[in-house]
């Protein structure tokens, strides 16, 4: 089999992967969107919490549209390839791998959009119908985490696209000045350092820095709506709730903090007393650092006036 | 158009067949590797003193220290300390005790929710204080030299400059001064860091903290992938392939990860400091910082300072390190380059000895 042959047949392989997972990403969106525009009419919803449908199969609509545009380009990929030279299976699909968006979105890049995910799932709370309004919001929250990571990924994507793109032009080049590729490692690492340098122009852009901060203050917001919920039931079974706890480490907290400047301070009166150490020497050095703090000392009331104690003592 | 593969039949064969051999050997390899090889962090050490989840460690000299002062190291929240004694033949803590210096060195623990409102004051002038209090009275010394690493640079840092009298020497290593000075640096592979963090709007950090609690220690395990993305994502296929059939650099690899997956999560309050007023104000270089009310003046400073930073820093640019320069109080400002980045500075071959050998050497001097 010639270079020709391996990389369309690999790339049919591909292509056809990505399609059927663009269609189900639009699929996806554009049903979601008519479910939740289904439920959100205005008897349904009154106050307008539900999430905008148009928005959604928008997202979807745009998320499509990026897979599309580098499906087309995928078809165009055979025309610029040169024939020749011959490679193994087992290299070609370790390589189809290593190529394949789809996998490394999972895999690596999308790294941020898993974390999120992941530190917000929590069980499903769809029992909850008396708790409607919040419960609406909390939906609503979520699918703006759907949409905010569906921007993201598209964003993503086209750092793929470009990496592809820049490759074939790199390969066509090496072609036409009548350079080769000597080993399937080589071609590896050839596209590992084009895709390295396309992502990392990624992460600095406007675009990608703007869709990320939008991904994790969804996600940051999903979580806080989705506690809403939670506390109302806890009220409701006199469980203590995430915000009482909060407030009571920040109570455990100031206590703390309070305790350390009074022993401090203590510490700091038996030295400078002449108290405490039996070592001589320690006892002096203590004494010192003592009087030290006890001048450089005095910002917050309480522990102003502990300090003018101890430098009195 | 000429054709581009030139892989003959024999190449490809003998190319996998190499790769089955590594792998074979790889295979037998971790076979063989047991728990014990993989640990980190084996320096003998005690625990002298506990705070809270933090707890200061004292490392046992393998022979009697020369009089010279003790050093306390202070290492970043956001990551282990255990990366300064990652193996032993890559611990810049037994090139400090080879040498006879006393360390110490504080684990900052595991923050959990629980943990939200500690503050940066808590850590400076709380845990280090105290560390440092001991320290002087197990010594009998009324200062001691300070060593930070990275953001527990910028704690030392905070510390030095408003507790003066309590250090004899500071020593800065790949530690962030000037927050926004990664604009001056044209390496698009620099300061991401920065560059993520100011996009972010500070009413975004602050429901980030109200959500979790913690700055969790896996958002910023993946902002650190983003910098170097391939790398992040081959290591385990093409990253190992690389040193699977070599005991010693398989061990190594094993050990970097086994400290890279040890990511803490940053207490709360401090966090919001952290990414607020440090990276997106930049208040530490303008002597806007605040502490318990103070404002950390690093003009205070005026104690001799090393500051060693990485040549090829992808995470604390070095210009983002140098600007201390020109902020400090004293005229015995020394810098030391070191080639490599953020991590290699401590755990690659080549540093070993040079920056243990550069922090005594420069300590000596001032004796």
């Amino acid at each position: 089999m010639n270079w020709t042959e391996d990389a369309s047949k690999f790339l049919d392989m591909w292509v056809q992967g990505q399609k059927s997972l663009a269609e189900s990403q639009e699929k996806f969106f554009a049903n979601f969107g008519d479910q939740i525009g289904k439920s959100s009419s205005p008897q349904a919803d009154p106050l307008g919490l539900a999430p905008d449908a148009e928005i959604l199969t928008e997202t979807g609509r745009k998320v499509a549209e990026v897979w599309r545009s580098f499906l087309a380009f995928c078809g165009t990929l055979s025309e610029v390839l040169p024939a020749g030279g011959q490679a193994d299976d087992e290299a070609r699909t370790a390589l189809g791998k290593l190529m394949d968006p789809a996998r490394l979105i999972g895999a690596g890049m999308s790294d941020l959009d898993k974390t999120i995910r992941r530190l917000t799932e929590t069980p499903e709370l769809a029992d909850l119908g008396e708790f409607e309004r919040k419960f609406m919001k909390t939906s609503s929250a979520w699918v703006e985490l759907r949409r905010c990571s569906g921007e993201y990924q598209g964003v993503v994507m086209g750092a793929w696209i470009t990496a592809m793109q820049r490759l074939m032009t790199k390969l066509k080049e090496k072609a036409e000045q009548g350079e080769s590729v000597e080993s399937w490692r080589q071609l590896t690492d050839i596209w590992l350092g084009i895709a390295n340098d396309a992502l990392v122009e990624t992460h600095r852009s406007k675009q990608f820095l703007e869709a990320q901060s939008n991904l994790l203050r969804a996600g940051t917001q999903y979580r806080l709506r989705e506690r809403e919920i939670t506390e109302i039931v806890c009220e409701a079974k006199s469980i203590p709730t995430r915000t009482e706890i909060d407030d009571l480490h920040r109570t455990v907290h100031e206590l703390r903090r309070e305790l350390r400047e009074l022993k401090q301070t203590w510490s700091d009166i038996l030295a400078l007393a002449g108290d405490g150490d039996a070592d001589k020497e320690k006892k002096s050095s203590k004494k010192r650092r003592s009087a030290g703090k006890a001048a450089a000392k005095g910002t917050r009331a309480r522990t102003k006036r502990n300090t003018a104690k101890s430098a009195r003592a | 158009m000429e054709s581009l593969m030139n892989i003959l039949p024999q190449d490809a064969l003998n190319e996998v067949s190499d790769m089955q051999a590594k792998l074979a050997e790889g295979i037998r390899l971790m076979g063989e590797i047991r728990e014990q090889d993989v640990q980190i962090g084996t320096t003998q050490k005690e625990a002298v003193l506990q705070q809270d989840k933090v707890v200061l460690y004292r490392y046992t000299p393998p022979e009697k220290p020369r009089d010279m002062v003790p050093v306390l190291m202070t290492y970043a929240l956001v990551g282990r300390f255990t990366m300064v004694d990652l193996q032993e033949d890559r611990s810049l803590v037994r090139n400090l005790l080879s040498r006879g210096i006393e360390v110490y060195i504080l684990d900052w623990g595991n923050p959990s929710r629980a943990d939200r409102f500690l503050t940066m004051e808590d850590y400076v002038e709380g845990y280090i204080a105290e560390a440092v209090d001991f320290i002087c009275d197990s010594h009998g010394v009324d200062r001691i030299n300070i060593m930070g690493i990275c953001e527990g640079g910028v704690l030392a840092t905070c510390y030095t400059a408003l507790n003066p009298n309590f250090v004899e020497n500071l020593i800065l290593t790949v530690t962030p001064i000037d927050f926004h000075a990664d604009k001056e640096d044209s390496s698009v592979y620099h300061g991401f860091i920065n560059l993520w963090t100011r996009s972010l709007a500070p009413k975004d950090v602050d429901q980030l903290i109200e959500a979790f609690g913690i700055l969790p220690g896996d958002l910023m395990g993946s902002v650190f992938s983003m910098m170097t993305p391939i790398r992040s994502l081959t290591k385990y296929n093409l990253g190992l392939l690389d040193v699977i059939d070599n005991e010693k650099k398989l061990l190594n690899f094993l050990r970097m990860e086994k400290w890279l997956a040890d990511r803490p999560h940053h207490a709360g309050e401090a966090a919001k400091q952290w990414l607020k007023d440090l990276y997106q104000d930049n208040k530490l270089i303008n002597n806007e910082f605040e502490l318990a009310g103070k404002k950390v003046d690093l003009g205070r400073i005026r104690m001799p300072v090393l500051n060693v930073y990485a040549s090829d820093d992808h995470i604390i640019p070095p210009s983002c390190s140098r600007a201390l320069a020109k902020r400090v109080g004293t005229n015995d400002y020394t810098e030391l380059e070191l080639p490599g980045g953020h991590i290699g500075v401590f755990v690659s071959g080549k540093s070993q000895g040079r920056l243990g050998g550069g922090i005594v050497d420069w300590l000596e001097e001032r004796k």
